[in-house]
């Protein structure tokens, strides 16, 4: 699939996630066994009931002891947002947008609304009197939301409407992991997934519609059949388990299992290929090439990887952070001040010149300079993207990854597609990034990137086929 | 927050990702009490906005590296697990997965384990792991995907030759 990615949350294969669904299901204590190992607990530590957390607010407890985890999130998540309404940086923010925060971030959105984003979690939102409208790409997002006009709440796989509620957004790409809100264990290849703790919404999708009430849990879920159309839909409301999951229906359905199977097939093909390109030897990885691969591919890796269209890329990208070189990574690399401060304003010279490259598009795509100054590389990114076709950017990683590899030359610039000069202007960010790492730390620079700490931003995306947009999905 | 909460809520999950962690069946009581004796100790200075399992993973992960590595626990001897309501056939099969992935992961070496199990099996974000295990981001993106490339060699392709051979 071509989709922004860092290393780690490529899909999870899904003949694999089907191996390990047996181990996602949490065994059940007989009454018994939980009896003595309280009662041996109390004989050494007293009562367990006069040892408390003491930071912070309590746990709300829900009438089904099933319901606690879920609420106490959404206990934290409050108590988050009350503290943020109550301090002088409560002011109404009509519009906005969060990437990738390293932490948890409380934010006012409009007049009415208040959201507490978790790591990761990538949004923006616009606001006028009438409505409010929030686009939640990925990641998981608690909003409270006063009683007023519709809040409207947009993700890849439909959309999520209230009016005063109290309620959380995931937006799942692909993981197993998320067996905690849907399946035993199973894969789905993308969900959004809604609770609700207060109120009522509305989630909406290609497929139909639901409300869903408050302790209720829906998911809306992407069961694309391959390359064509995705097709969603939205399931029954579930009710919660001890773990804050909800039951799936049993059987999968067979646009589920065709995409998986295409999945397998993806996966396979990947796999095969990063065996060719990571190593020699087939099955070691070797984790230094894997990296190089983001920065400086050799010859060989550059044609495996334009063999599968792959444009993969890491760049300076400060987001929330405010070095590039965080203490500790000077530390651990045993960078003198002045290596350090060289290698500070190297990426930030680097990050600096990209964000002009990012802007400059933009603009040249939308016509539109009056905001650009306030949009963050990952908002540019997205705009830029959202500019062009699948094909054209099919296209662009195509012509860019045989670039790469000296397969072909590169397009005149005023020819070339945006897609194709974004991609070419990253991965030569790439390629300097390294660079510069090598002018600073030595020849060591490809080992020390593979367990850096650097504010660095990583992007692999491949495929020679062109797949639908989000936004042509639904 | 109190410690009879967390027991009550979470000693079934404990106990689960003891087993994921390795440790034999025999001596899951045995880490699970030390796991909450270290809570008992810590639980005062726990914030309570900050999630809950992630931090109890801490505390397991460690609590078993240290007794495995003190040898005052056995490596996995995987033990069946099946609803109850399962037929015979269901069971048998849900016991022989189960033993199989339980086998599989128990040939990870712990760190590696350990990030596999929290970020695939309990849904954890890769920025918490990090804050558990004190690893560098990028180290762990590293453990998963080995981690992956190992468990799929184990178990898809084992399977697919069984297959293939039967």
């Amino acid at each position: 699939m071509a989709k922004d990615r860092e290393p780690s949350p490529e899909p999870l294969d899904p003949v694999l996630a089907d191996q390990l669904a047996a181990a996602a299901v949490i065994e059940p204590v007989d009454a018994g066994r939980r009896r003595e190992l309280r009662a041996r607990l109390e004989q050494e530590l007293g009562s367990l009931e006069e040892v408390r957390a003491s930071a912070g607010p309590g746990r709300v407890r829900s009438r089904a002891p099933s319901f606690a985890a879920g609420v106490l999130l959404a206990a934290a998540a409050a108590a988050a947002l009350w503290t943020f309404a109550g301090s002088s940086t409560s002011a109404s923010v009509p519009s906005g947008q969060l990437s990738g925060a390293d932490e948890r971030v409380s934010m006012n959105i409009g007049t009415r609304g208040v959201a507490v984003a978790e790591p990761s979690a990538r949004m923006s939102w616009a606001s006028d009197p009438h409505r409010v409208r929030v686009d939640q790409e990925r990641g998981q997002v608690f909003y409270r939301v006063e009683s007023g006009a519709p809040f409207e709440v947009h993700t890849p796989h439909g959309r999520v409407e209230v009016q005063g509620a109290s309620f959380e957004v995931d937006v799942v790409m692909n993981k197993l992991h998320r067996s905690k809100h849907i399946a035993i264990g199973a894969s789905i290849a993308a969900a959004t997934v809604v609770t609700v703790y207060e109120g009522e919404a509305l989630l909406a999708s290609e497929g139909g519609t639901e409300v869903v009430g408050p302790g209720e849990r829906a998911a809306i879920e992407e069961g694309g059949a391959g390359p064509g159309r995705a097709r969603s839909r939205v399931d029954e409301p579930r009710q919660r388990d001890a773990t804050g999951s909800s039951a799936r229906p049993a059987a999968a359905g067979a646009d589920e299992l065709a995409e998986m199977r295409r999945q397998v097939r993806a996966l396979e093909a990947e796999l095969a290929a990063a065996k060719a390109t990571d190593s020699p030897e087939a099955d070691v990885f070797d984790q230094d090439a894997f990296t190089r691969s983001f920065f400086d591919p050799t010859p060989e890796q550059a044609r495996e990887a334009a063999k599968n269209c792959n444009i993969s890329y890491a760049v300076p990208q400060l987001g929330s952070g405010s070095s590039f070189v965080p203490d500790a990574e000077a530390e651990r690399l045993g960078l003198s001040d002045r290596e350090r401060d060289d290698l500070e304003r190297g990426l930030s010279e680097l990050s600096a010149a990209r964000k002009r490259a990012l802007r400059e598009l933009y603009v040249e795509l939308t016509g539109d300079d009056t905001e650009v100054e306030q949009l963050s590389e990952p908002a540019l990114l997205a705009e830029i993207r959202d500019k062009a076709t699948p094909e054209e950017t099919t296209a662009a990683r195509q012509r860019v990854s045989q670039v790469r590899a000296g397969l072909a030359l590169a397009s005149d610039p005023a020819e070339a597609s945006p897609m194709e000069r974004l991609y070419q202007s990253e991965v030569a960010t790439a390629k300097a990034t390294l660079k510069l790492l090598q002018d600073i730390v030595g020849e060591e620079a490809i080992a020390v990137l593979g367990d850096s700490n650097l504010r660095l931003m990583m992007n692999m995306e491949d495929g020679c086929e062109s797949e639908p947009t989000s936004a042509e999905s639904q | 927050m109190t410690l009879a909460e967390i027991y009550n809520d979470q000693l079934a999950w404990v106990l689960q990702t003891l087993r994921r962690l390795g440790v034999d069946e025999s001596d899951l009581d045995d880490a699970a009490h030390d796991i909450f004796v270290v809570l008992h100790r810590k639980l005062p200075g726990f914030d309570v906005r900050r999630p809950l399992r992630p931090w109890l993973f801490g505390i397991a992960f460690r609590v078993v590296r240290d007794r495995l590595r003190s040898g005052r626990v056995r490596r996995l001897q995987p033990v069946p697990a099946a609803p109850v309501e399962a037929s015979f056939e269901e069971r048998l099969t849900a016991r022989s997965q189960l033993e199989r992935v339980r086998q599989a992961l128990a040939t990870l070496d712990d760190e590696r384990r350990a990030t596999f199990v929290m970020h695939e099996l309990d849904g954890f974000t890769v920025p918490e792991i990090a804050d558990v295990l004190e690893l560098p981001l990028n180290t762990l993106y590293s453990h998963l995907r080995r981690a992956r490339a190992q468990l799929r060699a184990l178990l898809v392709h084992e399977q697919e030759s069984e297959h293939g051979e039967g």
